[in-house]
C-alpha cells in the first residue's frame, strides 16, 4: 500500500481536519432549518399562493387522499355486515371475529415490508397504485366468497395491500410538497381519511336500503368505488426522497462549496433493520412511539366498546350506530380545517410547539370524551364525544410532521410502518387485553373511562418528546450537511482520513460514557488510544466496530457514512477488532477458530486456507498448537490467536483492546513486534492500551481519554511532555501495584 | 429456494388460494324479500314469553329460527349445528324435536313462533339483554336452502 510508505505526520497534514466541517456544518445549520420550514416565525402565507410559488398542484393530495378514503371500505363492510355474512356462510361468531382481528395485525406487520420495499428506490408512487389495485379486486372478490377460508385468504391479502396508506403514504405526501405547506396539506389527506369513515357506512346503507343488494353486492359496489378512487389515483409519480426538506439541505451545502453539479451517490447504504435500528434510536422517535403504543391503548378498543355503549346507554341499533359512525368524522373534519393554517405557523416557529399541541390535544380529547359518558342529554353526549374525537383526528397531522421531520426522507416509510405497528399490534393488543375484564366488572362506561389513564399519559409523554424534538432535528440537519460537505471535499480531490469519528456521544441504557469524541486513523497509521479505567476507550472501539450504535455523531470510513451500519457489513468494508481478554472460542481447536473467522471469505476456501497458513508462519506457537482447544492456550497464546485474524480476514483497520493485559513483559515484546508487522503491511492499527510504556513504544500518534472526553489528540512524543494527563494512569497503575503488594 | 423462484410460486398460488374459497355461481347479489319478520320488530323491547312472526311469499321450504346462534353453512343439514362430541350424533335420527328445543332451534312448517324462554345474554346488570333472531330456508331432508337469512333484533325485558 503507498500510503504505509508515506511518513505518518506527513499523510496526516494532508488528510482534512474534521473539524472544518463541523465549523461549515454549525454555519449552514440555520439555512437548513429555514429550507426545512422552520423558520422562527409564523408568516404563513395562503396555501394556494405558496404551491403557486413551488408550481405544484392539488393533485397528488386529492390522489392519495381518494385512496386513503376507500382504504378502508373492505374493513367498514367486514365490520357493519357482519351479521348477515356470517349467518349467509354459517361462518360462527368467534371465527369471524377472528378474521377481523388477524386483518388488524396483518395491516400492522406488512406496513414493515413495505416500507423496505421502497427504501432503496423511490418507488413510493408504484406501490401506492400497485397496493390500491390489490385491494380493489380482493374487495370486489369479496362477494364472491362461499367460506371462512376464502373470507380470510381476501381479507388477509385486502389488509395486507391497505398497508401501503400506513407507511408509504404519508412519506410520499412530505415529499410531493414544500415544508411551507406541509401541515395543511396532511390535513387535507386526514381531511379525505374522515370523508372515508363517513362514506363507507352510507354506502353500506345505500346499497342494502336504497339498491336491495345482499353483503355480495356491497362488495362489488365497494369494489367499483376503489377502483374509481385507483383511477384518479394512477398519474401519482414519486418526486424522490426529500425533494423539499433534505433535497434543498443538500442543495444550500453545494452552493456554499462552489458546486452545482450532482455528485455522485457512492455512499454505503442501510439496510431494512439498520434503517429500522437508526431510526429508533432517535430520542424523540422513541417517546413518539411509546406515546403511540399509549395511544394504540386508548384508541384501538375505543371504537369497540363505543358501539357496545351507544347500545347499552342509548338504545342505539345497528342504523343509529352506523349514523353516529357516520356523523362524528364532520367534527375532525372541522377540526382539521380549523387546525391546519394554525399548525403551519406553529410548525414555522418551533416545531417543538406542534408536539406539546399534540399532547395537550391528546389529555383534553380523554377527558371531553370522559364527559360525554356521564352527560344525561343525547345532544350534549353527541357533542362531546364528536368533539373529543375530533381533538384525536387533530393529533394525527400534528404529531406526525415533527415526527417525520427529524427523519431522513428514505426512512420515513420505516419510521410509519414502525408507528403502525406501536398503536395497532402494541398499543391495540394490550388495551384489548386489559379491558375485557374492566368491561366485565365496571361495565362499558367504567371500561372506556378506565381508558382515560392512557389517553392522559400519552399526552404526557408527546409533550414529553417536544423537549428533544429540536435537538433531533439538528442532529439530521447536520448529517446531511455533513456528507455533502464531505461529498465536496471528495469531488474537489481532497483526500480524507481512513476513518474520522465526530461528536460521538455514547450511552448504556440511560449513563452516558462518551461525549462528544473525536477520533480520526489515516491508511496505514498507527494510533494508540489510552486512559484510565473506564474512560471510554473499548467503547470508542465498539462505535467503530458497529458493536455499539452512537445516540449522536457520526462514524465515517473512507468518506462513507458507516455510523449504523451492521458489524459484519463493516468486517466486510475492512474493520476488524480484536477484543480485549480472551478473543477466542475457547471449546474449539485452534485452527477451526482460524477457519470460523474465515468464513467472512464466504465460500472462497484457497483464500481461508492460505490466511491460515500466514497466521501460522506469522505464530509458530499457533502451528504446534494447532489442534489443541483454544481454552487450553495460555493467555499470550490467545492474544496471539486473536491478532491471527489480521493474517486471515487482511482488514484495512484493525482495532486492539487490551494487548498487553495480563501478560508478561517478554509475551507482550513478541506481540507488539507481530502488531508492527502487520502494520508494516499496510493496515492502520488502534490500539487500545491502559500501559502507556506499552502504547508509546510502537505508535506515532496517540489519543489521552478521561471520562468519556478526549483530552489529547497529538503526537505520541508530546504525551509524555503532558504529565497532568498521565498522573491519573500511573497513579491507577500504582495504586493497583499496591493493592496487588497488600493482597499478597 | 431463491427468491425469484419463490415469488413465482406465490404468484401462481394465489389464484389457487383465491380460487378454493370463491364461487361464482348460486350467489345472492339482491335481498331476498320472500320472508319479512313481522314480529319483533327491529330493537324493539319483549317480554317473556313472546311470539316471532313473520310472513312469507313464494316460499315452497320449511323454516329453522335460531336464537343467538349462527345457522349451518348452505347446503348442510341440520346435523351440522350438533357438536361432534354430543350425545346426540350417536342416534339416527339426530337432532330430534328435543334436542332442537332444548338448544333453542325451532323447526316449523307455520309462519311464527311461540318463546317462552331465552338464556340472559347480558353481561351485566346495566346493560339491555340483546338477542338475534335468524330465519334460514331448509328441504325435506333438513339440508338448508340457499344462502339467504333473515334476521333481526330485539330486547329482552326480564323485569328485574
Amino acid at each position: 500500500m503507498a500510503n504505509a510508505e508515506a511518513p505518518i505526520e506527513e499523510v496526516r497534514s494532508k488528510a482534512v481536519d474534521v473539524e472544518a466541517v463541523a465549523d461549515a456544518a454549525e454555519r449552514l445549520r440555520a439555512a437548513s432549518r429555514e429550507a426545512i420550514g422552520v423558520t422562527g416565525d409564523a408568516e404563513v402565507h395562503s396555501l394556494r399562493a405558496t404551491l403557486r410559488a413551488a408550481n405544484v398542484g392539488l393533485y397528488p393530495v386529492v390522489a392519495l387522499g381518494s385512496l386513503v378514503a376507500v382504504d378502508q371500505l373492505s374493513t367498514q363492510g367486514l365490520t357493519i355486515m357482519g351479521p348477515e355474512i356470517s349467518g349467509s356462510l354459517g361462518i360462527p361468531r368467534g371465527s369471524y371475529a377472528l378474521v377481523l382481528l388477524l386483518k388488524t395485525v396483518v395491516i400492522a406487520l406488512v406496513s414493515l415490508p413495505l416500507a423496505a420495499a421502497v427504501q432503496r428506490r423511490a418507488r413510493r408512487a408504484l406501490v401506492c397504485i400497485a397496493t390500491a389495485l390489490a385491494w380493489t379486486v380482493l374487495t370486489a372478490l369479496s362477494g364472491f366468497v362461499v367460506s371462512v377460508w376464502g373470507l380470510l385468504v381476501l381479507s388477509l391479502g385486502a389488509g395486507a395491500a391497505t398497508a401501503s396508506t400506513r407507511s408509504v403514504h404519508e412519506p410520499l405526501l412530505l415529499d410531493s410538497y414544500p415544508a411551507e405547506a406541509r401541515v395543511r396539506i396532511m390535513s387535507v389527506y386526514r381531511g379525505f381519511d374522515r370523508v372515508g369513515e363517513i362514506v363507507g357506512p352510507l354506502l353500506v346503507g345505500a346499497c342494502t336500503a336504497l339498491l336491495g343488494l345482499t353483503w355480495r353486492g356491497v362488495f362489488l359496489a365497494m369494489g367499483v368505488t376503489s377502483l374509481l378512487a385507483t383511477v384518479v389515483g394512477s398519474r401519482l409519480r414519486d418526486p424522490g426522497f426529500g425533494r423539499w426538506d433534505t433535497d434543498r439541505v443538500r442543495r444550500i451545502v453545494r452552493a456554499d462549496a462552489g458546486q452545482d453539479e450532482q455528485l455522485a451517490e457512492d455512499d454505503v447504504q442501510l439496510g431494512f433493520f439498520e434503517i429500522a435500528r437508526r431510526v429508533m434510536l432517535i430520542p424523540t422517535v422513541r417517546r413518539v412511539l411509546a406515546a403511540s403504543a399509549v395511544v394504540g391503548m386508548f384508541l384501538a378498543p375505543f371504537f369497540t366498546y363505543l358501539a357496545f355503549f351507544l347500545q347499552e346507554r342509548w338504545g342505539m341499533g345497528p342504523g343509529a350506530r352506523a349514523l353516529f359512525s357516520a356523523g362524528t368524522p364532520v367534527f375532525g373534519m372541522v377540526a382539521l380545517r380549523i387546525f391546519s393554517r394554525r399548525g403551519e405557523e406553529l410548525f414555522r416557529r418551533d416545531p417543538a410547539e406542534l408536539l406539546r399541541l399534540s399532547g395537550t390535544l391528546m389529555a383534553a380529547g380523554v377527558v371531553t370524551i370522559a364527559l360525554g359518558l356521564f352527560t344525561p342529554l343525547f345532544a350534549p353526549m353527541v357533542f362531546l364525544f364528536g368533539s373529543g374525537i375530533a381533538m384525536l383526528i387533530v393529533i394525527q397531522p400534528a404529531m406526525g410532521l415533527p415526527m417525520y421531520s427529524i427523519v431522513p426522507a428514505h426512512m420515513r416509510a420505516h419510521l410509519a410502518a414502525l408507528q403502525s405497528i406501536f398503536i395497532f399490534g402494541v398499543g391495540g393488543a394490550a388495551g384489548l387485553l386489559l379491558l375485557g375484564g374492566i368491561d366485565r366488572r365496571f361495565g362499558t362506561a367504567g371500561a372506556i373511562l378506565s381508558m382515560a389513564v392512557p389517553g392522559l399519559a400519552s399526552g404526557l409523554i408527546l409533550r414529553r418528546a417536544a423537549s428533544t424534538v429540536n435537538t433531533d432535528l439538528d442532529h439530521m440537519l447536520d448529517s446531511v450537511v455533513e456528507e455533502e460537505e464531505v461529498k465536496a471535499l471528495l469531488a474537489k480531490g481532497t483526500r480524507l482520513p481512513m476513518l474520522s469519528c465526530r461528536n460521538i456521544d455514547f450511552s448504556y441504557g440511560q449513563l452516558q460514557v462518551l461525549f462528544g469524541v473525536d477520533f480520526t486513523v489515516d491508511d496505514g497509521e498507527m494510533v494508540a488510544l489510552l486512559g484510565t479505567n473506564g474512560a471510554g476507550k473499548s467503547t470508542v472501539l465498539r462505535v467503530i466496530s458497529g458493536l455499539g450504535l452512537p445516540s449522536r455523531g457520526t462514524v465515517r470510513f473512507r468518506g462513507a457514512d458507516i455510523t449504523f451500519l451492521e458489524a459484519e457489513r463493516r468486517v466486510g468494508l475492512g474493520i476488524a477488532q480484536v477484543p480485549g481478554g480472551k478473543a477466542v472460542f475457547g471449546p474449539m481447536r485452534v485452527v477451526d477458530n482460524l477457519r470460523a473467522i474465515g468464513y467472512t471469505h464466504g465460500r472462497d476456501r484457497k483464500a481461508v486456507e492460505a490466511g491460515i497458513e500466514a497466521s501460522f508462519d506469522a505464530f509458530p506457537r499457533l502451528a504446534e498448537r494447532r489442534n489443541q482447544l483454544a481454552s487450553t492456550l495460555s493467555g499470550g497464546e490467545q492474544q496471539m490467536l486473536g491478532l491471527a485474524t489480521a493474517f486471515i480476514i487482511r482488514p484495512r483497520l484493525l482495532l486492539i483492546d487490551e494487548l498487553s493485559l495480563g501478560l508478561a513483559p517478554i509475551v507482550v515484546g513478541e506481540l507488539l513486534e507481530m502488531v508492527r508487522q502487520i502494520n508494516r503491511q499496510g493496515t492502520s492499527i488502534v490500539l487500545v492500551e491502559q500501559s502507556v510504556n506499552v502504547a508509546l513504544s510502537v505508535v506515532d500518534h496517540a489519543y489521552f481519554m478521561e471520562k468519556g472526553e478526549v483530552r489529547f489528540d497529538g503526537a505520541a512524543a508530546d504525551l509524555l511532555d503532558r504529565p497532568d494527563l498521565l498522573r491519573s494512569v500511573f497513579l491507577e497503575g500504582a495504586s493497583q501495584g499496591l493493592a496487588t503488594a497488600s493482597s499478597r | 429456494m431463491r427468491g425469484r423462484s419463490r415469488r413465482r410460486w406465490a404468484w401462481a398460488l394465489l389464484p389457487v388460494l383465491l380460487g378454493s374459497g370463491c364461487a361464482a355461481d348460486g350467489l345472492a347479489f339482491v335481498r331476498d324479500d320472500r320472508v319479512d319478520i313481522l314480529s319483533p320488530s327491529s330493537d324493539a323491547t319483549v317480554r317473556l314469553p313472546f311470539e316471532v312472526r313473520w310472513s312469507a311469499s313464494d316460499v315452497d321450504a320449511r323454516y329453522l329460527v335460531l336464537f343467538d346462534r349462527t345457522p349451518m353453512r348452505p347446503n348442510r343439514t341440520l346435523r351440522s349445528l350438533v357438536p361432534s362430541d354430543d350425545q346426540c350424533r350417536m342416534r339416527p335420527s339426530c337432532p330430534d324435536k328435543r334436542w332442537l328445543t332444548d338448544h333453542d332451534l325451532y323447526l316449523t312448517d307455520g309462519t311464527s313462533i311461540r318463546v317462552e324462554d331465552l338464556p340472559e345474554e347480558r353481561t351485566n346488570h346495566r346493560a339491555k339483554d340483546r338477542h338475534e333472531v335468524t330465519i334460514v330456508l331448509l328441504d325435506d331432508r333438513g339440508r338448508r336452502i340457499g344462502e339467504s337469512v333473515f334476521i333481526r333484533e330485539f330486547i329482552v325485558d326480564r323485569e328485574d
